[in-house]
């Protein structure tokens, strides 16, 4: 009883940790992160990091702002990367999140968007508030 | 240097409280001095600092690094002077069941597994980043909620109010902008880390609870195996409360069934703590705390007859929702999300999520009729 439930539990738990551990030494040889870095990375699934960053240092902490985004699909997600979700509601969560305590207050409809995406090079994206950054 | 010493500091604070309500309990003395008391200590004082400093912030306490330790101070002080009065003797571990040469040998190779795996999730989640793109959720409104606590110092509500799913209670929020508080700023990337930890302490807690009664060639294997299953290990890092509640449901569970078999009422004060926990991090908690509450209810009546009855304390643990509900209704703020509402069952996007509603399933089901 014992060598036939023992013997099959640690056989699938050794199935399975080969790939945990593959992963903890991936991580452990990998390279190492500034925590700064690592805050902000993971948000490039959904944003380009220098217009977050940019926003950040440009709109005082307590400012409002609004995020108006474009239709057309940037052209840096062909790039190596992750998979960008590029979509005007992920791409408010990601701003919002970045910026708080500021506040984000919703856009006039076609406020800024429909005259900046007919700019050659417009990523589909921009932040103003008492400042501006624009990815 | 200061998020590590921050970061310390703020994991320390779980196994301290944690042990002062075991001693309180008199159950501290029941898991020995090693790892099994440091993993249920951990486990404990998560979710009774969690539920306390939850509560603490919707009577208006400030959230600050001072708050926090002195609320962690006041329950270590009153768990220790309540432990010093106790009356009831501490209680006896069963005796150790002496195993064969076999079972020695497939508790060692468990074991050794179980501590690979988890070395490699607290290295994974050290080193690694959050995942906003598998945890939409916490991009959504987790961790938002949690900044705005850390930003504003406290639950505000109109801040709380213009965040999705306001109607979710605030304690894994509140314990994130814990960590924000100890290592002084929004540093989302720390949260895996903490979760993993939690995770950690959750298989070391579930071993000390199942080590009373399950042979431990049984017990050990089978929780390396759980550590180290896909969903399980997939969602370790996650700063999303699912895999917390479901810690807190199996360690309520877990200490329930232990007072089905030892009739201390310690047992069932250390489930309420879980339960508490499990309700005020999650709204499903409720209803998976309630449920656990009214089957161990039953089968304390039919095993220990009137002195079953005991087992009704378990209803005070999904009954701390009653606090946060008072809160939000003070604020004037909506204590349920319109997506359950069968009402908006018509709306085209809804037709795709029938899935979490039995309502709307339901009230579907009857219109193709």
């Amino acid at each position: 009883m014992v060598a036939i439930v023992g013997g099959l539990t640690i056989w699938t738990v050794a199935r399975h940790e080969a790939s945990v551990v593959h992963a903890g030494y991936r991580s452990l040889v990998g390279p190492g992160h500034e925590i700064t870095n690592s805050d902000l990375d993971p948000l490039t699934y959904f944003a380009s990091t220098v217009a977050l960053s940019g926003a950040r240092a440009v709109i005082p902490r307590d400012a409002s702002y609004s995020v108006v985004a474009g239709t057309i699909k940037p052209p840096f997600s062909a790039l190596p990367g992750p998979p960008l979700n590029v979509n005007p509601t992920s791409l408010k969560y990601a701003f919002r999140l970045w910026l708080l305590p500021s506040h984000l207050r919703s856009a006039a409809p076609g406020a800024m968007g429909d005259r900046l995406r007919h700019l050659p090079g417009f990523a589909g994206r921009e932040v103003h508030g008492h400042g501006r950054a624009r990815a | 240097m200061r998020v590590a010493v921050g970061l310390a500091a703020n994991d320390l604070l779980f196994p301290v409280v944690g042990f002062a309500f075991l001693y309180l309990l008199g159950l501290a003395a029941s898991f020995g001095n090693g790892l099994r008391l440091l993993g249920l200590s951990y486990l404990t004082g998560w979710a009774l600092l969690g539920a306390a400093l939850s509560i603490g912030l919707m009577l208006g306490l400030p959230l600050t690094i001072w708050s926090v330790v002195a609320v962690a101070a006041a329950l270590v002080a009153g768990c220790m002077l309540g432990g010093r009065h106790r009356q009831a003797p501490p209680s006896v571990d069963p005796a150790p069941v002496a195993g064969s040469a076999l079972n020695r040998w497939v508790t060692r190779i468990g074991a050794a597994l179980l501590g690979v795996g988890v070395l490699a999730a607290l290295i994974t989640a050290v080193r690694g980043e959050w995942n906003p793109a598998s945890d939409y959720d916490a991009l959504w409104f987790w961790l938002p909620k949690a900044a705005t606590i850390y930003y504003a110092h406290g639950l505000d509500p109109q801040l709380w109010r213009v965040i999705a799913h306001l109607e979710y209670p605030p304690l894994m929020p509140a314990m994130t902008a814990v960590t924000f508080a100890f290592t002084g700023g929004f540093h989302p990337s720390l949260i895996p880390f903490q979760q993993a930890l939690l995770g950690a302490a959750f298989v070391v807690a579930a071993f000390a609870l199942l080590d009373r009664f399950v042979p431990r060639w049984l017990s050990i294997p089978a929780l390396a195996l759980l550590g180290t299953a896909p969903w399980f290990w997939a969602k370790l890092e996650s700063p999303m409360p699912d895999q917390t509640l479901a810690y807190l449901i199996a360690a309520a569970m877990l200490t329930s069934a232990i007072w089905l078999c030892e009739p201390r009422t310690a047992w069932l004060g250390l489930a309420v703590v879980f339960l508490a926990a499990a309700s005020l991090i999650k709204l499903e908690g409720v209803l998976f705390g309630a449920a656990l509450a009214v089957v161990v209810l039953g089968a304390g009546l039919a095993r220990y007859r009137h002195a079953g009855v005991r087992a009704g304390i378990l209803l005070l643990g999904p009954g701390a929702i009653l606090l946060w509900h008072a809160w939000l209704g003070w604020h004037g703020l909506r204590g349920s999300s319109p997506d359950y509402d069968p009402r908006e069952s018509r709306r085209p996007w809804l037709s795709r999520r029938e899935d979490r509603s039995p309502a709307l399933l339901a009230s579907r089901h009857g219109e193709s009729r």
